[in-house]
């Protein structure tokens, strides 16, 4: 799905009905980023306080917290001084300085503060803003329940990730976009149309309804719920063959969701090469722009020319879906009089804020943006843009709707987009880092 | 056959709706993406900005 939700009438006229759940999520959101302010804050008083506690245990008596202050000002001072002189490349970052309280609780016990531990505990997990807008989210939805007066807004919250897609453009030059383009564009014709044409010619082998198997492909291979409201009339799917498909895609994306990051961890995956499988892999943007989040800025990155890729498919599959399910059976029953309008299909499937994108590469490549612009661009208005959408798309996992996934094209569906995830795994680890790294 | 065609002509519409609303979200993103851009050039979002925001 092209962004999370199924095309949001941002109007004037909806604004009142949306309201109350885009503010719901930009609390929601605000309140997660608070949390992982919070965490890498304390984690980096943790490694600190590590390091006094080096010191303590190896029976240094412990220095005054002006002493240990000055010394770590001296020492940042000096590297400075080397790096005007020329003697070292990198200018050195600020030193981090416990505050006083802390210093003197770590220094005078000798052992690490409990809130220390299970900051630092809770960033080795991943449990950063995008775990908890996701979990809460999710468990806030499935038990206490959603009130009707949020739902349309935290529905219109979804697409909010896409302006942040749009402005981390500013980190890409051309030559990262074109080069892990083409590879991704390799990717996504081998497993993703790969995929749609395996589910086609398997359901058509299988007996399953050309509604079913059609949606099916479109959303479990390209893109999810886009994709197959794409399809379903070219493929005349029924309602029911509709939801099916729309539940088995939002079941396997939540599965994606909260097991492939730590999936790539256990098989040691770098963040690029996690990047470039989930941005294979998972059917859904939201949900593929969380999982590379949640791994990393560098999976990110690559994450997202992928999905780049895969998005600007969706007028590909329709014209696919079209050839094989009315253009194909016409030929054969010499009926002539069904024709293929491509530029047409191309030109209302596009998804247009794509542009936008490569907009941003163009003017990241012109030069317009300075190193900071970038920051706070990339990192920082993304992660608020990111931490709204996240928060929708976490208050909109209802296992009701995952449990509408079902019939026989569930089976082929899941079987289908395990395997691709199965192989693509394998091929991106095979590429290896280099070739997805963007610089 | 015509219920076919119903069903044929209630997706047609669905698909159109929804490409139209999805169209409509996509300029909305855009416009939302180049205000953001022009904050930031402009210097009215600057690196203080995001930590401002927090505790």
């Amino acid at each position: 799905m092209a962004g999370g939700g199924i095309g949001v009438d941002y109007t004037l006229r909806n604004l009142p009905r949306m309201l109350p759940g885009l503010l719901l999520c930009v609390f929601f959101g605000w309140a997660a980023l608070q949390w992982d302010a919070t965490i890498h804050g304390y984690e980096q008083d943790y490694k600190e306080a590590a390091a006094v506690l080096t010191g303590v245990k190896a029976g240094k008596p412990a220095a005054s917290f002006a002493d240990y202050k000055h010394a770590k000002e001296d020492k940042y001072k000096a590297a400075l001084g080397r790096f005007d002189q020329g003697l070292e490349k990198q200018k050195p970052k600020k030193p981090h300085v416990l505050d006083k309280g802390t210093y003197e609780t770590v220094a005078a016990s000798g052992n690490m503060p409990f809130t220390l531990k299970f900051a630092s505990f809770m960033v080795q997990i991943q449990m950063t803003y995008v775990a908890v807008l996701l979990l809460i989210g999710m468990l806030i939805r499935n038990t206490i329940g959603l009130p009707a007066v949020f739902q349309a807004g935290t529905i219109a919250a979804r697409p909010i990730i896409k302006p942040g897609i749009v402005i981390l453009g500013a980190y890409y030059l051309w030559s990262d976009v074109l080069r892990v383009g083409v590879i991704g564009l390799a990717l996504v014709v081998a497993f993703v149309m790969g995929t749609a044409v395996m589910i086609c010619v398997w359901g058509r082998k299988g007996k399953v309804d050309d509604g079913l198997a059609g949606v099916m492909a479109a959303g479990a291979g390209v893109c999810g719920v886009s994709a197959a409201v794409a399809v379903a009339p070219v493929v005349n799917a029924k309602p029911r063959d509709f939801f099916y498909a729309i539940g088995t895609i939002l079941l396997f994306g939540t599965l994606c969701l909260f097991t492939f990051p730590y999936i790539g961890q256990l098989l040691g995956m770098s963040q690029p090469v996690f990047g470039a499988w989930v941005g294979t892999a998972i059917l859904n943007t939201a949900q593929l722009v969380a999982a590379a989040t949640w791994y990393g800025h560098q999976s990110l990155l690559t994450a997202n020319i992928i999905n780049i890729v895969r998005v600007g498919f969706i007028p590909l599959i329709v014209l696919w879906a079209i050839y094989y399910y009315v253009i194909k059976p016409a030929a054969a029953n010499a009926d002539h009089t069904q024709k293929l309008n491509v530029l047409q299909v191309i030109r209302e499937k596009f998804p247009v804020f794509i542009l936008g994108f490569f907009v941003m590469v163009t003017l990241n490549e012109l030069g317009l943006f300075t190193q900071t612009q970038r920051d706070v661009l990339g990192k920082d208005l993304l992660k608020i843009f990111f931490a709204i959408g996240f928060a929708g798309v976490g208050l909109n996992i209802a296992f009701g709707d995952l449990r509408k996934a079902g019939g026989k094209a569930f089976a082929i569906g899941f079987v289908a987009a395990t395997l691709k995830a199965v192989l693509a795994a394998a091929a991106v680890m095979l590429i290896g880092a280099e070739a997805f790294t963007v610089k | 056959m015509s219920k076919k065609c119903d069903v044929h002509q209630v997706w047609e519409d669905k698909a159109s709706a929804t490409f139209s609303a999805e169209r409509k979200e996509d300029f909305v993103v855009l416009i939302l993406a180049a205000v953001t851009v022009a904050a930031v050039w402009a210097g009215v979002i600057g690196p203080k900005f995001f930590k401002s925001l927090f505790f």
